[in-house]
């Protein structure tokens, strides 16, 4: 009654009744692991089960349509990820190849005092491993600045509806998976690269 | 035994302060490699 008093309006016509004549009513909110359609079916069907029950409201079409745009937007994120993470293998590989072309001679010296593929790849894939964490340390300052430049103007607009709403950080999660991604695909990338071209520098007799 | 593991070390942190030291002696080539990479990984998903 206190809720239908506060949105309807009708807040003195209501204050004239003894008790509330209106039934009683239950919010169920389920758990973030049982959202999906069909655990909301099942939860629909326990409910209505119930001798006490006279109705279960479930927009079970919108949870549906809900799903779907959520499964796009997962989808495209993977594809984003695998798109950019692409990308980043190639700026360093290009970068590390580069760096091989520029020290051939002192490669092929290396090689021919002695010097294994494993040692002479060993400063590249430091190399690579910089560079991914030096980007992700960027990437972090990127969005940490970012968030707090646009904080601000996005908690004003929101109060201006009546919402709380703030930007979050990346958290202390988010800061480790994003350096810890930035090493291995610079790692990864060096290694690649270090394989293809270290092979095809041998010392000329 | 650890005079192996030990040489291994040594090699590892010169072949690891080499390749901070070249970065370090081409600065803006570095910056510009970095701000590259950095702006693609900005764009990865990084929250639960």
């Amino acid at each position: 009654l206190t809720e239908f008093r506060e949105a309807s309006g009708f807040g003195d016509a209501l204050a004239a009744l003894e008790d509330n004549p209106l039934p009683h009513h239950l919010v169920v909110r389920p758990d973030k692991s049982a959202s999906g359609p069909a655990e909301i079916e099942t939860l629909r069907r326990y409910f209505e089960a119930f001798p006490e029950v006279d109705v279960v409201q479930l927009d079970l079409e919108w949870v549906r349509r809900l799903h779907s745009l959520l499964d796009v937007m997962r989808r495209s994120l993977w594809v984003i990820i695998a798109v950019l993470g692409l990308g980043v293998l190639a700026v360093i590989g290009n970068t590390i190849r580069l760096e091989i072309q520029q020290r051939r001679p002192e490669i092929e010296v290396t090689k021919l005092v002695g010097g294994s593929n494993a040692f002479v790849r060993r400063p590249f894939l430091y190399t690579g491993i910089f560079y991914g964490l030096g980007g992700a340390l960027l990437a972090t300052l990127i969005v940490v600045g970012g968030m707090a430049y646009v904080d601000r103007a996005v908690g004003v607009l929101a109060a201006q509806y009546g919402g709380t709403f703030r930007m979050t950080g990346l958290g202390r999660e988010g800061m480790g998976i994003l350096l810890g991604t930035g090493v291995v695909l610079g790692w990864l990338g060096a290694l690649i690269s270090t394989g293809r071209h270290l092979r095809r520098i041998e010392p000329r007799a | 035994m650890s005079g192996a593991v030990s040489s291994y070390g040594t090699r590892h942190l010169q072949a690891l302060f080499g390749a901070l030291g070249r970065l370090a002696r081409a600065p803006l080539a570095t910056l510009l490699t970095l701000i590259v990479i950095g702006v693609a990984l900005r764009r990865l998903p990084t929250r639960r």
